[in-house]
């Protein structure tokens, strides 16, 4: 019975190994996009076909859901395809992956007590720079390279 | 030599990292940068209102070049769909384009500036021509020698004005490009356009004087159907060219009063000139044929008013074959009927007047047959005379056969007798 049961796990590992997968693979944007806010908090890329709310990550941030109105976010996806999002005087920067019909939090980067001052990204292979105030910080998936 | 302070170290590593630090800039402002740079050379191009400020774009496109060329990589991966390459292509390729522009409106313009010029000295040379002919007009009917003259300058004033109207459609038609025509709505830049080109060549007032010319040329000559067609092919030429810019002339003027009344203006010699001013040619040319001839008749400008004239001059003329001399009776006919009506008018113009329903069958039956009863009533035919001495032959004759059967039967008894 044991044997059987070794036998079907052994199986079951070999099938995962043989999941297909496409490698190598490049999401990364050129530059970033900075998207306008619209009435409801949603946000519009255009050129890559994304659209969500940002009413929650208002919240999050600034614990106010309504602070999304007239305001803007700066997003940009890296190498590996996670999507980073900042505003202007926000303290973090927002990582996020894909999923099915959502974005999912994968980390928050802490940056600045005092919040970002005209952040902007820029794609800077295989991170993603961040410029606040004039400095610039290399920032990956799992935070800030070389970490603080 | 001196080895430099670690004081001096510290301030050159400090300068060095605040003026990286000031050049820390965005991938994005970079790439907006561009797309806002290149529009406003886009925009330049399309507002340039000459050559000399198109030219001034060339420099602005190649400094535009030379400042992105650093950033190629980026703009190639940023810019969508096209590439850094293919952008500064898309200018040059406009600017191109709009020099073309200049370059057609300039030949265009000193194409107009030419047509103006000789416009001018044709409009001037008719008028004298016109003044002329008018002089001449009755000098001619005494005098050959001015007769010969007055033909000549008719001839003249009709290339003249042919020439002259040549022109006037040609710059009518310069003034809007085919794609301008085919616009349902012009913008307000092809209106400013159309405008400025218009005032410049006085191209309204020129239209004007070429109808009028027309009507008057037609007012002081005598013409033959062959240059009536030639007049409606003219006509047609020009109501082809007016269809289509006068509407638009119409929309550009819409705001300037007096100039929509010139167009209204011109509709209207246009429709004289088209409808009525032809027919009167053609009336008055017929009856200048008998006046030619010093037949007097009474005023027409249709084919009823001219069957009334003709059938009047016929009956009065009937009616006086007792009064005036026969002689005289009988020049009246042979002038009426051999050298005007079978000579020149019927074989000129009768066809024309049909045609054109410009004189029923009906009535050309009327003149006719009036023709034919004022023959007979001044040269009676003697059918009876010729009948009485038919009747007299044959009676003799009936009467020589009758007589000479009988005679022989009367020997025939007398020999029987013997």
């Amino acid at each position: 019975m044991l044997k059987i049961f070794m036998l079907l796990i052994l199986l079951s590992a070999l099938s995962a190994c043989t999941m297909l997968t496409l490698q190598p693979a490049n999401f990364a944007w050129p530059i970033e996009s900075v998207l306008p806010i619209d009435s409801e908090g949603m946000v519009m890329e255009e050129r890559y076909s994304i659209e969500f709310n940002t009413v929650g990550l208002f919240y999050e941030e600034l614990q106010d859901s309504s602070a999304y109105n007239g305001n803007s976010i700066r997003m940009i996806r890296d190498n590996g395809g996670y999507y980073y999002i900042t505003a202007s005087k926000f303290k973090n920067v927002y990582v996020f992956r894909a999923d099915e019909g959502a974005f999912i939090l994968h980390n928050k980067i802490f940056i600045s007590e005092f919040g970002v001052e005209d952040p902007a990204f820029n794609q800077r292979p295989p991170y993603i720079e961040l410029i606040h105030s004039g400095k610039k910080i290399k920032l990956n998936n799992m935070g800030i390279e070389g970490g603080n | 030599m001196k080895k430099p302070s670690l004081v001096s170290v510290f301030f050159l590593f400090l300068f060095i990292a605040i003026l990286h630090n000031t050049h820390a800039q965005s991938d994005y402002e970079i790439v907006q940068g561009f797309k806002d740079e290149q529009k406003e050379i886009e925009q330049d191009i399309k507002n340039a209102s000459s050559l000399e400020e198109l030219n001034t774009v060339v420099t602005k496109i190649k400094e535009f070049e030379g400042k992105y060329t650093e950033h190629k990589e980026l703009l190639d991966k940023s810019l969508y769909p096209d590439k850094f390459n293919k952008s500064i292509q898309k200018l040059n390729a406009a600017f191109v384009l709009r020099q073309n522009d200049f370059a057609t409106i300039d030949v265009l313009q000193t194409e107009v500036v030419e047509l103006k010029n000789q416009i001018d000295f044709l409009n001037q040379r008719n008028n004298e021509l016109i003044a002329q002919i008018e002089d001449l007009k009755w000098q001619s009917k005494k005098d050959k020698k001015k007769l010969a003259e007055y033909e000549n300058l008719i001839a003249d004033l009709r290339n003249s004005i042919k020439k002259r109207d040549r022109l006037v459609i040609s710059m009518v038609d310069s003034l809007m490009p085919p794609i301008m025509r085919e616009k349902a709505v012009l913008t307000m830049e092809d209106k400013k356009q159309i405008y400025s080109d218009a005032e410049r060549e006085h191209v309204i007032d020129n239209v004007k004087v070429t109808l009028r010319d027309n009507i008057k040329f037609l007012e002081v000559t005598s013409l033959e159907p062959d240059d009536i067609k030639e007049i409606k092919k003219q006509q047609e030429e020009f109501a082809g060219t007016w269809k289509v810019i006068g509407p638009k002339l119409v929309e550009v003027y819409a705001d300037k009063e007096n100039k929509s009344k010139d167009l209204s203006e011109i509709d209207s010699l246009f429709t004289y000139w088209q409808q009525d001013a032809v027919e009167e040619n053609v009336w008055k040319s017929i009856g200048d044929k008998f006046e030619e001839n010093d037949i007097v008749l009474r005023d027409f400008a249709n084919g009823d008013e001219f069957t009334s004239a003709v059938l009047l001059y016929i009956d009065d003329e009937i009616k006086s074959l007792g009064v005036k001399s026969r002689e005289s009776s009988e020049k009246a006919f042979a002038t009426f009927a051999d050298s005007t009506w079978y000579a020149t008018v019927r074989p000129v113009w009768m066809t024309h007047l049909t045609e054109n329903g410009m004189l029923s069958d009906e009535n050309k039956n009327k003149i006719e047959s009036d023709i034919a009863r004022w023959k007979d009533t001044l040269y009676p035919s003697n059918w009876w005379i010729y009948l009485i001495i038919a009747g007299v032959l044959i009676v003799g004759a009936v009467l020589f056969f009758i007589f000479k059967k009988r005679k022989p039967k009367a020997v025939i008894s007398e020999e029987v007798k013997e």
